[in-house]
C-alpha cells in the first residue's frame, strides 16, 4: 500500500514542485483512471493489469485540458485562492459527473487475473497487493530514470528549479508543464488500474487517496520526487504496524504524529530543498 | 453603464432567490423535509432513501386501490386536507453531522416543512434532530438506531425503526439458539469488530452487555475508522485471537474490505454475523458473490405475507428501479412518511404542536405497513415498542433464510463453511 501512496504521491509532488499550484483533484485522477479500468472490464472483459495503457492515457488527457483549459488560465491570475479553489471545484465536478454517470453504487472487477494469496510459512501474502508494490514500485524507477537520466527530464528538473533561468535557456516551459502532467497522468493512472484489482470503485474514492497524497507529499518535501517515495513507503510501513501494534483504531495518529514530527524539526520535508 | 449591471444583477438573483427558496406555489402541496446522504462515500444508501422517498409519494398522492390495505394506498393525498398532495424536499447530509445539522436548519427555516424525516447516520440523526427540538418541528427518525437518541429527553423526537438495544438482544437470542441446535461444534467466544462512529460504537457496547446474559464471552472488540484504505492489521488482530463468533457493525465499503482480506487471509470464525442488513446491499452482492454467503444478519425487512408486498416491492419498484432492489431502507422512509401524514390527517393540521401530539397518539396496525413489524405505537421517549428485528441467514445465491423470531422461520441455519470447503 506504502508504494501506491508513494506512486499517486509522486504525480502530486511533481506538478506541486513544477507549476507551484496545489493540485486539489489529484486524488479524482485516480478515481477517473479507476473507473476507465473497470469500464474496459465491463465491456470488454479486459483485466485490470492489461487496461494500465489506457488508463495512462486517459488520466493524461484529462490532466492535460486541465492544465489547458484551467490552470494556465488561472496561473496567470496574482490571487492563490483562484488557484486553490479551481483545482478543488473540479474535483468536485468530477466527482458528481462520475457519480452521475455511474450511479453511486460500489463497482469492483470479479476474478481479475491476479487473486487469491502466497502462503509463506504462516503468513499470507495478498497476490493483488504484492502485484500493486511491485508495479507501483516499477512504474516508479521508469518516472525517475526518465526525470533524472534523459535530456526532457533534466529540462523538466530546470524547469522546476528556476522558472525564469530556464525560460532563458531556452527552454519551452510550457512543453515541459505537458510533461510534468503526462508523468502525473502516468503515475496516476497505473496506480488506478493497480488500485482496482483489490480495491472497491465508487466516484469519491479518490478522496481517501489524495487526503494520504498531501501527507506524504509535505513529509517527504514539496516537489522532492525521493521524497514522495520514502514518505510512502514510511507511511504504509507506519500505518500497518501501529495498527497491529498499538490497535487498529490508533493507526492514523502514529502516520500524523510522524508527520508532525518531521515537520517540527525539518519543515521542508524530508528531502524538500531550502 | 457598468455601474447599473451590478444592481441589477444583485436584484435578479435576489428576485429568484427569493421565489425559488419559498416556493411560490408552496401552498397546495405539504413539504416533508428529509435529511439522507445524497453525495459522498455513503451516497449508494441515499440512492436507495430516494427512491423509498418517490415510491411514499406515490402512495400517499396517487390512488392505489390494488395495494390496500397499505395506509392511505387507497386514497389520493391527505383525507383530512382535502385531499392535499404530499413533496419531499431533499437534504443532502453527505454522512457529517455538521452539514446534516445545516441542511435540517435550511430545510425548516427556507423550505418551510411541517416536519422532517431522516437521516439514516446515528450521528447526523442526533444534529439534525437537534435542530428539529429547537424549531419545534416533529423530527421522524426512520432507520438511525443508535439507542442514546431517544435517551435525550426531547419532545419532538420519534423513532419508527426499533434501536440498537432491541437488535442486538434479537441476534443474540438467535445466536445462543442457532448455537444450542449446532452440535458439531463449540461456540463459545464473541470477538466484537467495529466502524469507530456512533453507530459502531453503540453497537459494540451493547454486544459486550449483553452477550454473558446468553453465555458468550467477549474476548476482544476492534474499533476502526470506516473511511480506512486497508484493514490488514485488524484481520490479524482477529485471526490472532480467532473467536468462535464474529460479530461486525461496518459499513459497506469497509465491509467488503473485510471479507476480502478475510479471504486472501483464508481466514474464517466458526460463526460471522453482521450487525445490520449488509447481505442486503446490492453493491455488496455484486462485489462479494459467493464470499458473502453464509453470513448472519438482521434485518427489518422481510417479505411479509400481506397482498400489497409483491406488486410494490417486484412489480412497481423493478419498473421503476432496475438498478435497487427493495430493501428495509425503502421500507423504513415509506412506513415514517405513512406514519407522519397519519398523524397529519388526525390532527387536520400541519401546526407543529397538534401534529406532535397525534404523533404521541399513533397506533398503526401491523397489516397496514410494509415493514415486518407489529406496528407502530410510541413509548414516552419517543420509541416505537412495536419494532423487532427479523434474524436470517444469506444462504446459497443470496437465498435468505429467516431464523428468528420462530414464526417466521422458514429454513435452518447451516454452519459457516471454511473457504477450502467452499
Amino acid at each position: 500500500m506504502g508504494a501506491l501512496y508513494a506512486l499517486v504521491a509522486s504525480g502530486l509532488s511533481l506538478i506541486q514542485g513544477l507549476m507551484n499550484i496545489i493540485n486539489f483533484c489529484h486524488g479524482d485522477l485516480v478515481t477517473i483512471s479507476m473507473y476507465t479500468s473497470f469500464l474496459l472490464w465491463s465491456v470488454f472483459k479486459m483485466d485490470p493489469l492489461v487496461s494500465i495503457p489506457v488508463c495512462i492515457i486517459v488520466s493524461t488527457l484529462v490532466g492535460i485540458a486541465t492544465h489547458k483549459l484551467i490552470i494556465s488560465q488561472v496561473l496567470r491570475s496574482p490571487s492563490s485562492f483562484g488557484q486553490m479553489f479551481s483545482t478543488y471545484g473540479l474535483g468536485i465536478l468530477i466527482a458528481s459527473t462520475l457519480q452521475f454517470v455511474f450511479t453511486p453504487n460500489y463497482r469492483s472487477v470479479l476474478n481479475p487475473f491476479v487473486e487469491g494469496s502466497i502462503s509463506i510459512g504462516a503468513i499470507n501474502i495478498s497476490k493483488p497487493l504484492l502485484f500493486g508494490a511491485v508495479g507501483a514500485l516499477l512504474a516508479y524507477g521508469l518516472c525517475y530514470w526518465f526525470i533524472r537520466r534523459t535530456p526532457e527530464g533534466q529540462a523538466l528538473q530546470a524547469t522546476e528549479q528556476d522558472i525564469d533561468a530556464a525560460k532563458m535557456m531556452g527552454i519551452d516551459t510550457e512543453k515541459m508543464f505537458l510533461l510534468g502532467w503526462t508523468i502525473s497522468g502516468f503515475c496516476v493512472g497505473t496506480a488506478g488500474a493497480l488500485l482496482t484489482n483489490f480495491y472497491y470503485i465508487h466516484p469519491y474514492v479518490g478522496e481517501t487517496f489524495s487526503n494520504i497524497s498531501f501527507v506524504v507529499v509535505t513529509l517527504g518535501g514539496y516537489g522532492s520526487f525521493e521524497g514522495s517515495l520514502i514518505a510512502g513507503l514510511i507511511v504504509g510501513v507506519v500505518e500497518t504496524i501501529s495498527g497491529y501494534v498499538i490497535g487498529p483504531q490508533y493507526k492514523l495518529i502514529p502516520v500524523y504524529l510522524t508527520y508532525l514530527i518531521v515537520l517540527m524539526f525539518r519543515p521542508r520535508g524530508l528531502m524538500g530543498r531550502r | 453603464m457598468k455601474k447599473n449591471i451590478i444592481p441589477i444583477f444583485m436584484l435578479v438573483v435576489i428576485f429568484t432567490s427569493v421565489c425559488f427558496s419559498s416556493g411560490i406555489a408552496a401552498d397546495d402541496t405539504v413539504k416533508i423535509g428529509v435529511v439522507y446522504p445524497l453525495s459522498g462515500n455513503q451516497a449508494l444508501t441515499g440512492f436507495e432513501y430516494r427512491a423509498g422517498c418517490e415510491l411514499a409519494e406515490e402512495i400517499i398522492n396517487n390512488e392505489h386501490p390494488e395495494w390496500a390495505p397499505l395506509k392511505f394506498a387507497e386514497t389520493a393525498g391527505i383525507p383530512a386536507l382535502n385531499g392535499k398532495k404530499i413533496e419531499i424536499v431533499y437534504g443532502d447530509s453527505q454522512a457529517t453531522p455538521e452539514r446534516g445539522q445545516n441542511e435540517a436548519e435550511r430545510l425548516i427555516t427556507q423550505e418551510g416543512v411541517v416536519a422532517l424525516i431522516g437521516a439514516f447516520n446515528s450521528s447526523v440523526s442526533t444534529t439534525a434532530s437537534q435542530v428539529a427540538e429547537r424549531y419545534g418541528i416533529p423530527f421522524i427518525c426512520d432507520s438511525a438506531s443508535s439507542p442514546t437518541l431517544t435517551s435525550r429527553g426531547f419532545q419532538y423526537f420519534f423513532r419508527v425503526f426499533g434501536n440498537d438495544a432491541i437488535f442486538v438482544e434479537n441476534l443474540f437470542t438467535a445466536m445462543r439458539e442457532e448455537a444450542d441446535k449446532d452440535t458439531s461444534r463449540e461456540y463459545k467466544t464473541v470477538m466484537v469488530l467495529n466502524e469507530n462512529s456512533l453507530w459502531g460504537s453503540d453497537v459494540a457496547d451493547i454486544a459486550k452487555l449483553v452477550a454473558p446474559k446468553y453465555g458468550f464471552e467477549v474476548i476482544d472488540q476492534i474499533s476502526y475508522p470506516s473511511t480506512t484504505t486497508q484493514v490488514n492489521s485488524e484481520v490479524q488482530r482477529v485471526i490472532a485471537k480467532d473467536p468462535d463468533i464474529l460479530f461486525q457493525a461496518s459499513y459497506v465499503a469497509d465491509a467488503m474490505l473485510f471479507m476480502r482480506t478475510f479471504k486472501e487471509q483464508k481466514y474464517t470464525p466458526k460463526m460471522y454475523v453482521y450487525a445490520d442488513g449488509k447481505p442486503l446491499n446490492f453493491s455488496y452482492r455484486e462485489t462479494l458473490g459467493p464470499d458473502g454467503w453464509w453470513t448472519v444478519f438482521r434485518t427489518v425487512y422481510s417479505k411479509k405475507d400481506a397482498p400489497f408486498v409483491k406488486p410494490i416491492t417486484e412489480d412497481y419498484f423493478a419498473e421503476h428501479y432496475p438498478d435497487l432492489k427493495f430493501n428495509e431502507n425503502q421500507g423504513s422512509v415509506i412506513t415514517s412518511v405513512q406514519v407522519l401524514v397519519d398523524a397529519i390527517n388526525r390532527a387536520g393540521t400541519t401546526d407543529p404542536e397538534k401534529l406532535r401530539e397525534a404523533l404521541t397518539q399513533t397506533d398503526i396496525k401491523g397489516e397496514e405497513i410494509i415493514l415486518p413489524f407489529a406496528g407502530v405505537q410510541f413509548d414516552e421517549t419517543g420509541q416505537n415498542i412495536l419494532a423487532r428485528a427479523i434474524v436470517v441467514q444469506a444462504q446459497e445465491d443470496f437465498k435468505f433464510v429467516n431464523l428468528w423470531p420462530s414464526e417466521m422461520k422458514n429454513g435452518d441455519y447451516v454452519p459457516y463453511p471454511s473457504w477450502e470447503e467452499r
